[in-house]
């Protein structure tokens, strides 16, 4: 079994040299996988709306619908439409570690709290954690949610070599399925594209791997400001997973546009790679 | 050996008349590996139309015992100047039952199609690389289908070679003849027909970079063909094996670092390299 998911996700506000206000986009998500014999793959497509409000003062909140268009071999379920992400997320410093704190619905069906920290004390090294607090929520058949009690924690290392505008990202922790998993992440930053290897080891699968590509879709930077801003989606995600393993080393994204080229943190001082990279 | 090289004097010639290109999306002849490497950056998404004596003889492409023409489709990346990274899915002939989502059905036979893949990967090395107004050939390690999530059921197309190429420059026009020499080793007995020495010639043209002709010897076959890069981003190939079999594919290709002329392509990527390497 194998797995391809890939996502044109909303423009990253990191790009923008000054975020509006209100930014409301429109991405798609094309899902497929490698499952039955009978047909190439299964297929869906769905379009994600969504919006974000910069609030100030780290405050941003973020929301995003998903609605399927397309599902060729997906449960009949996927045709409902349903909630992508709706929190709020405070950015803040604590003792020179960039802090990011979020509460509310995530990726993934998962709902609670999350925080994550990345300490850089240096360019090209950096400590990186993500801790959270969550439960399951479905809105099949009526809204059902449980108790956010399910604890995960994920720590790591990042390495950045700037020579080679090269990122080796290495994680390990307990993830949302419970298993107790490790990460390599190596990714290539090209001028408006980042593309990686990854290795990944947990109790579902010993040894997986596969490859992701984060490509921006112009426009790159809005330089003029505006209070509220439309926008078409502005960077496509796709990531493959060899052995079509849907539950190992598996997190949430607490943002919509939440990907591995961009990191975290949507301010342009937390932005450890595009410090790097000037 | 001495029939190799009465067929490469004879293919070279009639050069002029010949056509080609390889099929994983990596640098190469039509079949045979070279230590040839794309420009760093180069990205290729592409399909190909391969002929039955292109496939491995496994029993997977034997469909009522005939060999059947099917055709693959691939990513693949030049991340670096000295190492390519492939992605490759070959569609494979099945028959199938009828079957639904909700029950599996086997009464009744439903007829055959495309609808199995096998998937792999490939990456080459690139240690020591030509240049020009120097006596060494640029050398060249790497593999196919090396890896099986299966438990090595699989590995059909499994390779792993060594290759040479040296690169002269013809007349005042310096039209370019690259000599490629490779051995490979298939890891399944019935690819053996490939595991030998195996090598080609190529020609470009001073008057047209972009295009090139191949001629080269699988260790069974003799493949002609050419390839040629159409408005900077469209690489068109065509080949004939045996003078009976044709293959022929098409993709996309571009640089993402943005240089994508081919005319200024080795200068510019040559400052590229140097602001990357400083």
């Amino acid at each position: 079994m194998h797995c391809t998911e890939g996502s044109a996700q909303t423009a990253d506000a990191t790009e923008c040299e000054q975020p509006s206000a209100l930014e409301l986009f429109m991405g798609a998500d094309l899902s497929m996988r490698d499952m039955t014999f009978d047909h190439l793959y299964d297929v869906r497509v769905q379009l994600t709306p969504g919006m974000r409000w910069n609030i100030g003062k780290g405050w941003t909140a973020d929301a995003q619908v998903r609605f399927t268009v397309a599902n060729y071999g997906y449960s009949n379920r996927e045709w409902m439409p349903r909630i992508g992400i709706a929190a709020i997320a405070k950015e803040f410093n604590w003792k020179k570690v960039d802090m990011k704190a979020t509460v509310g619905a995530f990726s993934n069906n998962r709902y609670g709290l999350d925080v994550k920290a990345k300490y850089d004390p240096t360019d090209w090294f950096a400590l990186e954690a993500q801790v959270g607090c969550t439960g399951m929520y479905s809105m099949i058949d009526g809204w059902r949610a449980s108790t956010p009690k399910r604890f995960t924690a994920v720590g790591g290392v990042d390495f950045y070599l700037r020579k080679w505008q090269t990122q080796v990202r290495m994680r390990g922790g307990r993830f949302i399925n419970e298993d107790i998993g490790a990460i390599c992440d190596v990714m290539r930053h090209f001028n408006h594209c980042s593309v990686g290897l990854y290795f990944q080891s947990n109790k579902y699968t010993k040894t997986n791997g596969g490859f992701t590509i984060v490509a921006m879709i112009p426009p790159y930077q809005y330089k003029t400001h505006k209070k509220v801003r439309v926008r078409p989606a502005s960077n496509f995600r796709l990531q493959y997973n060899m052995r079509g393993d849907g539950n190992g080393c598996k997190l949430y994204e607490t943002t919509p546009e939440e990907n591995e080229r961009n990191g975290w943190f949507v301010h342009n001082s937390q932005q450890w790679e595009r410090r790097n990279s000037k | 050996m001495k029939k190799f090289f009465s067929i490469a004097v004879l293919l070279l010639s009639i050069i002029t008349s010949v056509q080609a290109q390889q099929y994983l999306g990596m640098t190469g002849l039509v079949h045979t590996p070279t230590a040839e490497m794309n420009n760093q950056g180069d990205a290729r998404i592409g399909a190909h139309f391969l002929s039955k004596e292109m496939t491995p003889n496994a029993g997977v492409f034997y469909h009522d015992g005939q060999k059947y023409n099917t055709g693959n489709f691939y990513l693949s990346i030049t991340p670096f100047k000295w190492v390519e990274l492939a992605y490759d899915v070959t569609l494979m002939r099945r028959i199938h039952y009828k079957y639904t989502h909700e029950h599996l059905d086997n009464d009744g036979y439903k007829g055959s199609g495309f609808h199995e893949k096998d998937q792999y990967l490939s990456v080459k090395i690139n240690p020591l690389q030509e240049k020009e107004g120097k006596w060494w050939p640029a050398i060249a390690i790497g593999g196919t289908d090396f890896w099986d999530s299966h438990n090595g059921s699989e590995m059909y197309f499994g390779n792993a070679y060594v290759a040479l190429t040296k690169t002269l420059k013809l007349g005042k026009k310096k039209n370019e003849l690259a000599i490629h020499l490779a051995y490979r080793h298939y890891f399944r007995d019935y690819n053996s027909k490939w595991s030998k020495p195996v090598g080609g010639l190529t020609f470009r043209p001073a008057f047209y970079r972009p295009l090139r002709f191949i001629a080269e010897w699988t260790g069974k076959d003799v493949i002609v063909g050419a390839d040629c890069l159409l408005w900077n981003h469209c690489l068109v190939q065509a080949s004939l094996q045996n003078g009976r079999y044709p293959s022929a594919g098409l993709c996309y290709q571009v640089n993402l670092f943005g240089n994508n002329k081919y005319k200024n392509r080795k200068n510019k990527n040559k400052e590229q390299y140097e602001n990357n390497d400083n």
